[in-house]
């Protein structure tokens, strides 16, 4: 490869700036105008920075986590020496904590509250379950696993991942009756969270999309949740260059989707959802 | 409610929602998961310590970061771990390897933690600050007290190490050479 070693570092140390920021908003304006290597360049730094990114978050927590750092407090004084004020007997500390739970359910329970109406609002998919599923599947997305079955043709997709999965899952293959101007390159059978996920390639515009379709048990995922599109965070930074929607369904048996496309495009991910 | 309950309630928001993100960056941090969870548990005890002095919206996260990164420091001067740095002004950019995105691939493996292992801690805490962390190069720069110029040049040669711990680790190679940055 010849691209030269100080464009290179140049393109690596523009892709670590924020993408607001005016140096690299400059070039990037400038891409358009640039030669095919340094775009293809360009996007590889990004790629492989986006890649590391998500591969960081994969680890999982001991389960008993944070409830062993709820109860840090309980050993120990807030502020730095123990202070005579709270050197208090145990049946007022033990009213404290128990107000203190009164209270923090009293506003938790009124923080997550659904607003009245004359509508039922699904609940917030967990933060943390959404986090992970995020994660999962922008990788899934990012690798661009090798098709099980390449078509165009929906009913030759439909029937050959059914094949695939057999009875593996709660529900029968479903493709979505996406937009027209959605082409379907195909799909396979993947491993997602704790089991199997229907995953199926689109494109639109010259854009890749991905279409997940998997029971909610794989994650512990509540089976109703409201449809959401999580928004970048410094734990979730990938989501600043590609757009993930989750949201229920009920084709024949309760599953979860994720659509997925880069964000740069106007098309909503959602828009796969109209099955 | 008192003081007391109000820094309680104050704290068990910040465990639930910063305490996995810690813990990631932890583990990333350390290696390991016990060790990784003592370093949360410190991190939260001096945050739940010290909770009152912390008083900026917005800036939670960021404040048990850099406890947990003092703790971390902190341990590993306990432990008197040699640390071997090299010059960060010497500016080491590679050729992309053939295979265009070889760490890509690291993510369905465990190789990934391997790599980051291999690494000395003050390119393995830099390198986690920006990818893991989500802070700009400059905002690194400032909370490690160093030059701008030496957290991009410790990034691309993070970046790099891990590429090449990678395709050592793929071609079974049994000993390190003297350019890795191993410890």
């Amino acid at each position: 490869m010849s691209f030269p070693l100080d464009m290179l570092a140049r393109l690596q140390e523009l892709a670590l700036m924020p993408t607001d920021d005016p140096e690299r908003m400059r070039f990037v304006a400038e891409l358009v105008s640039a030669d095919e290597e340094t775009r293809a360049c360009w996007a590889a730094v990004l790629e492989e920075d986006n890649a590391l990114r998500i591969a960081l978050q994969r680890t999982e927590p001991p389960v008993d986590l944070l409830e062993k750092l709820q109860k840090l407090p309980d050993a120990n004084t807030a502020g730095k020496k123990r202070s005579a004020s709270f050197s208090i007997p145990w049946p007022v500390a033990a009213a404290a904590v128990l107000g203190v739970l009164a209270i923090g359910g009293y506003l938790i329970w009124n923080v997550y509250q659904p607003p009245k109406g004359h509508f039922v609002q699904l609940p917030k998919a967990p933060a943390e379950i959404v986090g992970r599923i995020t994660s999962l599947t922008i990788a899934d997305y990012l690798a661009a696993p090798p098709l099980d079955v390449a078509s165009s043709d929906p009913k030759t997709v439909t029937a050959s991942l059914q094949a695939r999965v057999g009875d593996k899952m709660p529900f029968p293959v479903i493709l979505p009756a996406a937009p027209t101007d959605f082409h379907l390159q195909g799909g396979s059978i993947l491993t997602l969270g704790s089991g199997l996920a229907v995953y199926t390639a689109w494109m639109h515009n010259g854009h890749r999309y991905a279409l997940f379709q998997f029971p909610p048990a794989n994650f512990s995922m509540p089976k109703e949740f409201m449809r959401e599109e999580p928004q970048p965070s410094p734990a979730q930074s990938a989501l600043a260059t590609y757009r993930l929607a989750l949201w229920p369904g009920k084709p024949g048996g309760i599953c979860t989707w994720v659509a997925i496309g880069e964000r740069s495009t106007d098309h909503d991910p959602f828009s796969l959802s109209t099955y | 409610m008192s003081g007391r309950d109000s820094l309680r309630v104050r704290y068990e928001a910040l465990v639930q929602a910063h305490a996995v993100d810690l813990h990631r960056f932890a583990y990333r941090l350390t290696g390991k998961m016990d060790a990784a969870q003592d370093l949360v548990q410190e991190t939260f005890l001096e945050a739940w310590r010290s909770i009152g002095s912390q008083s900026e919206p917005g800036k939670e996260l960021a404040w048990l970061f850099s406890i947990l990164r003092h703790r971390w420091a902190h341990q590993r001067r306990d432990s008197s771990r040699r640390i071997q740095t090299r010059d960060d002004s010497e500016q080491l950019h590679q050729q992309p390897s053939p295979e265009a995105a070889v760490l890509d691939r690291m993510i369905h493996t465990e190789r990934l933690q391997s790599a980051l292992d291999a690494l000395d801690p003050p390119f393995r805490e830099t390198f986690l600050m920006v990818f893991m962390q989500g802070l700009t190069c400059k905002e690194t720069a400032d909370a490690l007290g160093v030059p701008l110029g030496t957290v991009l040049s410790r990034v691309s040669r993070a970046k790099e190490a891990m590429r090449k711990s990678f395709r050592k680790g793929k071609q079974r190679s049994a000993s390190p050479s003297s350019e890795t940055m191993g410890k």
